[in-house]
């Protein structure tokens, strides 16, 4: 589960078990637990809120709703920012290609939704 | 193996100066450093403020050999990565320009693998708004980090006046938290009475300042959305600017300063096309302040500079105070006590001699702030203690909440804790009360403090 909420990509995997388990190591655990975990991923989460601008939180809704990810016009970098970021993640199966946003930040899209 | 003592409790007096809040976070860090001593890692650390940065570098350095790198372009760090020869214990740390230029992001993206080939752990510094640029800039060097480390920073709890500046319809001044509530009555009542759409914007938007006076944020914001979708829908260009730029100083004081950004500048837009110079000005002075909280301390000062400047030729003395108060914040925050004090000294002389009573509190408690800065601590209580008297006459919650933390902070540096533990429960309730996002710093501190039961 945790492999999929951090996009599904080794690496990002990878990111968050480092910051859990520096955690752990630091309150003198012998092992992960869910609770860090669980911290390493709301703090990326808190981190990517807070600096997705207005625009990139639309866009995202957007790829959410629509499972693609297109550029407004040929000036707009907003995609490409959004997928680099990997807060936008293409995933391909034998089914074909399609664009979503990254599950870390599923738990954002009704408070997104809400804003004006 | 298994830590059996806080890293932070073994360094040493440094870490008095480190906020509480942060103290958690600083071990996180000290810990990543100390398990990577020797290896090559990238550690990123945020903090908004140079004068902090400075704190927090030297209580990394009473822990580990550390050697400090500034640099100000990109193939200046790619050169100071390749050249440079560290000893295994020791710990890099880099300092970059407030504002990362392309070239210093390239060289962070395209050159990430040199922080790891030095052999020995980075700490790279950066400013909330830089971790912005970075993020989306720089993806594969944030990708490539180890741990990140977010700071609160420093614990003046003061905030930079986008209050002061708030957008008022009318010439808004109040003597006392009465006046303020029969206002709000009035307009509730005229609200429902009146049906032209015009003077409900007007009404809304009033309605709206007095509930953020009375630190009632989300209601302000309710009131702001509503006024801003009839201004809107009526073509009422005033309106709109005002609904904007007040739901900026709404998103500001809970803390959400990106969104405070946008809505300045949307308002700031507005009132360059319908050449509206007063408001335009307090647009300015809030962007400032709000970029002043990501650590654009320079970005920040451009705009109080260009705000003084326009309050100055209007003559719109109460903006020209609020902007002399938040260039004394910004020097506090450059570590440049002295310079602030001048310009704080001027506000409060202009606040006082057009009697806007929540300025001259403002001020007052900015005041405090740089002396404690200067280790004048008993002049900072009498300042502090002046500006919670005004605070109280006029209602300002916020204010009071704010002037009752500092206080305590200053009463326990003076070793009255008693008294200390009295003011920050003062400032706790308030803070409680009206949501403010630093509720949690004033509880953690009593808890220290034996003066309020852990959390469970």
């Amino acid at each position: 589960m945790y492999a999929i909420e951090s996009t599904g990509k080794l690496s990002e995997l990878v990111e968050i078990m480092k910051e859990a388990s520096l955690n752990a190591f630091r309150m003198g655990q012998k092992s992960i637990s869910k609770n860090d975990v669980a911290a390493a991923l709301e703090k990326l989460r808190m981190t990517f809120d807070r600096t997705l601008t207005e625009a990139h939180k639309k866009k995202l809704l957007e790829i959410n709703k629509c499972k693609e990810a297109r550029e407004e016009g040929p000036d707009s970098v907003l995609t490409r920012e959004l997928l680099f970021s990997l807060t936008a993640v293409e995933y391909e199966d034998e089914e074909g290609r399609w664009c979503e946003i990254d599950p870390l930040l599923r738990p954002l899209v009704e408070k997104w939704s809400q804003s004006p | 193996m298994v830590r059996d003592r806080s890293l932070v409790a073994s360094s040493g007096g440094e870490m008095e100066s480190i906020s509480l809040e942060d103290l958690d976070e600083i071990d996180l860090l000290l810990t990543e450093l100390d398990i990577s001593q020797g290896r090559g890692n990238l550690v990123l650390c945020i903090v908004a403020s140079p004068a902090y940065r400075k704190k927090v570098i030297e209580a990394v350095k009473t822990r580990f050999p550390c050697r400090v790198k500034a640099v100000e372009k990109g193939d200046e760090l790619i050169s100071e990565l390749r050249s440079v020869k560290p000893n295994a214990e020791e710990i890099l740390i880099w300092t970059l320009p407030e504002t990362l230029s392309t070239d210093i992001l390239d060289a962070l993206n395209n050159f990430r693998e040199l922080f790891y080939d030095t052999g020995v752990p980075s700490l790279v510094f950066l400013t909330p708004a830089e971790l912005d640029d970075v993020i989306w800039k720089a993806p594969d060097f944030w990708r490539y980090r180890g741990g990140y480390h977010i700071l609160k920073g420093e614990d003046y709890g003061q905030a930079y006046q986008a209050a002061e500046a708030l957008s008022m319809p009318m010439s808004f001044s109040y003597q006392n938290k009465e006046e303020l509530l029969s206002r709000k009555r009035i307009n509730e009542c005229l609200l429902e009475k009146i049906k032209n759409k015009h003077d409900n914007v007007r009404i809304l938007i009033e309605l709206a300042t007095i509930c953020s006076l009375l630190s009632e944020q989300h209601k302000a914001i309710e009131y702001n959305r509503q006024a801003l979708a009839i201004a809107r829908e009526v073509g009422d260009k005033n309106g709109e600017e005002n609904a904007l730029g007040n739901l900026g100083n709404s998103y500001q004081f809970l803390g959400d300063t990106r969104k405070a950004i946008e809505h300045y500048e949307q308002a700031l837009a507005i009132a360059r096309e319908i050449g509206d110079f007063r408001n335009g000005g307090i647009w300015l002075g809030n962007l400032g302040s709000a970029y002043a909280w990501t650590g654009e301390i320079a970005r920040a000062i451009e705009y109080f500079e260009q705000a003084l400047s326009i309050a100055r030729s209007i003559d719109n003395r109460r903006a020209e105070s609020a902007n002399l108060g938040n260039l004394g914040l910004a020097y506090i925050n450059l570590g440049d006590a002295r310079k602030a004090i001048e310009f704080l000294d001027q506000a409060l002389a202009i606040a006082r001699e057009i009697g806007d009573r929540k300025s001259e509190g403002d001020r007052l408690g900015d005041l405090g702030i740089a002396y404690a800065y200067l280790g004048n601590t008993r002049k900072a209580v009498d300042y502090y203690e002046q500006q919670l008297r005004i605070t109280q006459e006029i209602g300002d919650r916020r204010s009071e909440g704010t002037s009752q933390w500092n206080l305590s902070q200053a009463l326990d540096q003076l070793g009255e804790r008693v008294q200390a533990i009295e003011c920050a429960r003062a400032s706790l309730r308030i803070r409680e009360e009206i949501e403010d996002p630093r509720t949690e710093k004033t509880r953690r501190k009593l808890q220290e403090w034996g003066a309020l039961p852990q959390k469970q």
